[in-house]
């Protein structure tokens, strides 16, 4: 395994801390040190507004002793400062009461990891500073030349990249080396408005390898036509409507589903999908996969936080649940086998048609392109969420919308899911496509 | 923390200071400060009866930035060695160089002395949580669970997690000022799922403030267990309310969720400046009805947003933000009050050293009116009187803001008909503020958990409403 660019005085600093824990009498001790490098710049209306770099070390230790567990973190690597904050983590689970289910997830876990190149690490070398300074002004540029007539307030631009690397070492054996890079740039667009109403919106990209980037231009556009799409929005009617949920908004209804299927949520009962594993909790149209091995995937990993090697599997398939986020000690908990307590990359099939296509098909009705607030009720699955969209007529994107809502319970909306567009996002971990649903509770005047 | 040398834990002198300084203002930059932070934080947590999990998290770093024209450089780094110190300026200072803020006008000024300005401190605390035993955070939160389970028999599952941290700062800014202080605090917060019969239901109450173990108390055990159980109990008996527009009654405390989504934020003074905010340009003029004056404080004793002082070194303050429903004061950072040409209002805040400042909020609170709570609810002919809240969100430009109730009741010929749960509710600030016509004397200060979040940074704040009424706003129901 490639350790190279985990410096060796980090490298070191794990290794120490793993055999001080073991000297000290823990049952088990799992490490890791953390490197991360992140650059951004920031420009506004042609000029740069701010750039920020910041270097960050840390050394993280899961300590297990005496059947007794907790989790310590410091950015204080000074060796003498590591030894006291040792000290104090065993006086801190000496407090606790014992839990037998807490232990290491074991080496039969942490076998098979993937040997594929996951394409995490960027070959190349980190963008220069020029270099971040002629995107954020390509993609101003493209976006005031989107700007047709209306009337422009402000226009934001943002171009960051981060690399880390780390080192994870357990003392049953466990030790795994990880790269990566992420890049981001993206693009806000304030236009003026009657009312005094300021519409702002915004568009993203982001990837793991500089060359997956979208053009700076197209950042830039995206989000000018956005922002245009937002002015003189008026209010909706209350009633029941067909709504299509755009990629970047559905992630959210995406996210709502899988915090139902966490360990912590489902052992405590605050989850309204207990008792559901084999069940249908959607229409046949939603099937989601954890899919840990996407080439250059936000959320591709070997091994999951607890050095659990990550496989491929499905969590819904057509509607029916097949499976849990558990990590080991929810898994024991529950009795039930361990998985991972998160997702890697959640990525749900998509259909065959793009968003036009969706739109088309639901004629007369709602295009929710964004949140805003609202929340859902893990334990009863309501929710209540205002939305940020446009009116559609005649199957075609209409007038925006402002200050609308979409409410119900999240079993009902998958059940109401008809289609899944083609168009799942690639600049996140959670390669979501668009939702067409059928009627669906909206609130207006 | 004040042990009488300068940033004395942090083991760096006034010597490498300066240098750090004069390199983050070495091509151009106007001003700057360094911001060193040591932040130690404990959590214990419960469930099934039982604490059998903990953490405990130390983070220690510098951030520097230089300032020039408005712009700003900032790097950061948890290594303070002079090496790195240094290497942190110079990333800082290149928002001054070629392709940056151009060469600005000649630094105002260049630490020669560094002085050490007094600090108050609002938030005494007699029993500071680094002293106490774990046994202490243990007994408390297992309290909490034996207590709410007397309290109510339908009760199947308990979580309670109890955090404290304390975070040491020394600012030294280019001006010689340099500021020393101690932020404790700590956040508390119990949920509850009970079931009768098929339904189930899920209760939470949080306690947040600027204070040390001594806080732990059986009062504040029997409080928070008795809301909870009292929220659970209504859950239980909770419909959906109706979808459409209908009146609003908020309820005194946490309601101020509702003045720090719809005018907090559009106040804040950077979003004014670069154009961003729809109240950009409306000083002194008429942004609210006459019963509204709002003032954002940092100066209420151990309350959760307290600030003895901000993180660009300025003391404490209150700022009136509007006054008898008239735009008065934007709240500023010093970018912004130069911008302004104003003082800071000591509203710069971050993070940690992590972060660069910004304008931020600390407690909003309405001022008390005239009304009786019982008059406005009367009032009401068919509405909802929102009690317990959830999170909350703006679109500053376009001014469109929305809030969580998790909790509140329908209001049936102005009477409490039967309670109302998961509710979003959503409406325009601007026009939200004008329309505000029944204004309670039960202001009430929230002691709740409630951070902010703004350009990626979270900060403690906090909240104060009187009981108010809306005449219509839209309710995320079913109908």
């Amino acid at each position: 395994m490639r350790t190279s660019r985990i410096p060796a005085s980090l490298r070191r600093v794990a290794e120490r801390t793993l055999s001080e824990a073991s000297s000290r009498g823990a049952d088990a001790t799992a490490v890791a040190v953390k490197r991360s490098w992140q650059r951004s710049v920031e420009a506004r209306d042609g000029n740069l507004d701010e750039i920020e770099e910041s270097i960050s070390n840390t050394l993280t230790i899961r300590l297990f002793h005496h059947e007794r567990y907790g989790v310590f973190q410091t950015s204080d690597l000074r060796p003498a400062a590591i030894s006291r904050f040792l000290e104090r983590a065993f006086d801190v689970v000496a407090a606790l009461e014992a839990d037998p289910l807490r232990a290491l997830p074991g080496p039969a876990l942490y076998r098979g990891a993937t040997r594929l190149d996951l394409e995490l690490q960027d070959p190349l070398p980190p963008l220069e500073l020029d270099e971040l300074l002629r995107r954020v002004a390509a993609i101003e540029q493209a976006a005031r030349g989107a700007a047709e007539r209306v009337d422009v307030a402000t226009v934001a631009s943002g171009v960051s990249e981060r690399r880390s690397c780390a080192l994870r070492l357990h003392s049953d054996g466990f030790r795994a080396a990880s790269e990566a890079s992420v890049l981001h740039q993206w693009c806000s667009v304030t236009l003026r408005d009657t009312e005094e109403r300021r519409p702002l919106d915004h568009a993203v990209d982001g990837a793991t390898w500089r060359d997956r980037l979208e053009p700076p231009e197209a950042v830039g556009l995206r989000a000018m036509r956005r922002a245009r799409q937002r002015l003189g929005a008026s209010s909706l009617a209350t009633g029941r409507m067909p709504v299509v949920v755009e990629a970047r908004a559905a992630v959210r209804l995406v996210d709502a589903l899988l915090d139902a299927l966490s360990g912590p949520a489902l052992a405590q009962r605050r989850s309204f999908l207990v008792g559901r594993l084999g069940q249908r909790v959607a229409s046949g149209h939603l099937t989601l996969h954890d899919d840990p091995h996407v080439p250059g995937g936000l959320g591709s990993r070997r091994h999951d936080a607890e050095g659990m090697a990550a496989h491929p599997r499905t969590l819904i398939d057509h509607g029916v649940l097949t499976g849990l986020l558990l990590d080991t000690y929810h898994a024991r908990k529950l009795g039930q086998a361990p998985s991972s307590g998160s997702v890697s990359n959640a990525v749900l099939v998509p259909g065959s048609r793009d968003l036009g296509g969706l739109l088309c098909a639901v004629g007369e009705g709602l295009l929710v392109t964004g949140f805003l607030g609202g929340n859902v009720n893990a334990t009863t699955g309501d929710f209540s969420l205002g939305v940020v969209g446009s009116e559609v007529r005649e199957g075609v994107v209409s007038s925006a919308v402002a200050g609308a809502n979409l409410s119900g319970n999240l079993l009902e909306l998958f059940g109401h899911l008809v289609e899944a567009g083609n168009d799942p996002l690639r600049t996140s971990a959670m390669r979501i496509p668009s939702l067409r649903f059928c009627d669906v509770q909206v609130s207006g005047t | 923390m004040t042990t009488g040398a300068f940033a004395d834990g942090f083991e760096v002198g006034p010597a490498v200071m300066r240098r750090t300084l004069a390199r983050a203002l070495g091509s151009g930059g106007e001003w700057g400060e360094i911001y060193l932070e040591r932040r130690e934080s404990t959590n214990v947590s419960l469930e099934e009866g039982r604490v059998t999990r903990a953490s405990h998290v130390v983070e220690r770093g510098a951030g520097v930035r230089a300032v020039a024209g408005g712009r700003y450089g900032y790097a950061s780094t948890e290594d303070l060695s002079p090496r790195a110190l240094l290497g942190a300026a110079e990333a800082a200072s290149r928002v001054s160089g070629p392709g940056g803020a151009g060469s600005g006008p000649p630094p105002r000024s260049r630490p020669r002395v560094f002085r050490t300005a007094p600090v108050a401190d609002l938030s005494p605390v007699s029993e500071p949580f680094e002293a106490a035993p774990m046994a202490r955070r243990v007994d408390l939160v297992t309290a909490l669970d034996v207590r709410v389970r007397a309290l109510e028999p339908r009760v199947t599952h308990v979580t309670v997690s109890l955090g404290d941290e304390l975070s040491e700062v020394a600012i030294a800014r280019s001006d010689g000022r340099v500021v020393e202080d101690r932020r404790p605090r700590v956040g508390l917060r119990v949920t509850c799922v009970g079931q009768d019969g098929t339904r189930r239901e899920q209760a939470t109450v949080g306690y947040g403030a600027r204070v040390g173990a001594e806080a732990l108390s059986s009062a504040l055990v029997e409080r928070l267990s008795a809301r909870l159980v009292e929220q659970l109990r209504a859950l239980f008996e909770a419909r959906r309310p109706p979808a459409g527009e209908f009146p609003v009654v908020l309820d005194a405390g946490s309601s101020g969720i509702l003045l720090h989504e719809a005018i907090g934020h559009g106040l804040e003074a950077d979003f004014n400046r670069k154009g961003t905010s729809i109240f950009a340009g409306r000083m002194n003029s008429v942004i609210a009805s006459p019963d509204v004056t709002l003032i954002d404080t940092g100066l209420i004793p151990n309350q959760h947003g307290a600030l003895n002082v901000d993180d660009e070194g300025e003391p404490g303050a209150a700022t009136v933000l509007v006054e008898r429903g008239v735009l008065r004061s934007y709240l500023h950072d010093g970018i912004s009050a130069a911008h302004y040409g104003v003082v800071p209002t000591g509203s710069a805040r971050r993070e940690s050293f992590r972060h660069p400042p910004f304008p931020r909020m600390r407690c909003t609170c309405l001022q008390a009116g005239p009304r009786p709570r019982d008059e406005i609810i009367r009032s009401v002919r068919r509405g909802l009187l929102a009690s317990a809240f959830g999170n909350g969100q703006v679109q500053i430009g376009a001014g469109d803001f929305s809030f969580y109730v998790r909790l509140g009741w329908w209001i049936e010929d102005g009477r409490l008909a039967y309670p109302v749960k998961d509710v979003n509710l959503i409406g325009n600030g601007p026009r939200v503020l004008a329309a505000i016509d029944l204004v309670g004397d039960d202001l009430r200060v929230d002691d709740g958990t409630w951070t902010c979040g703004k350009a990626g940074q979270s900060v403690p704040v906090g909240m104060g409403m009187p009981t108010v009424r809306v005449p219509a706003l839209t309710i995320g129901g079913v109908s």
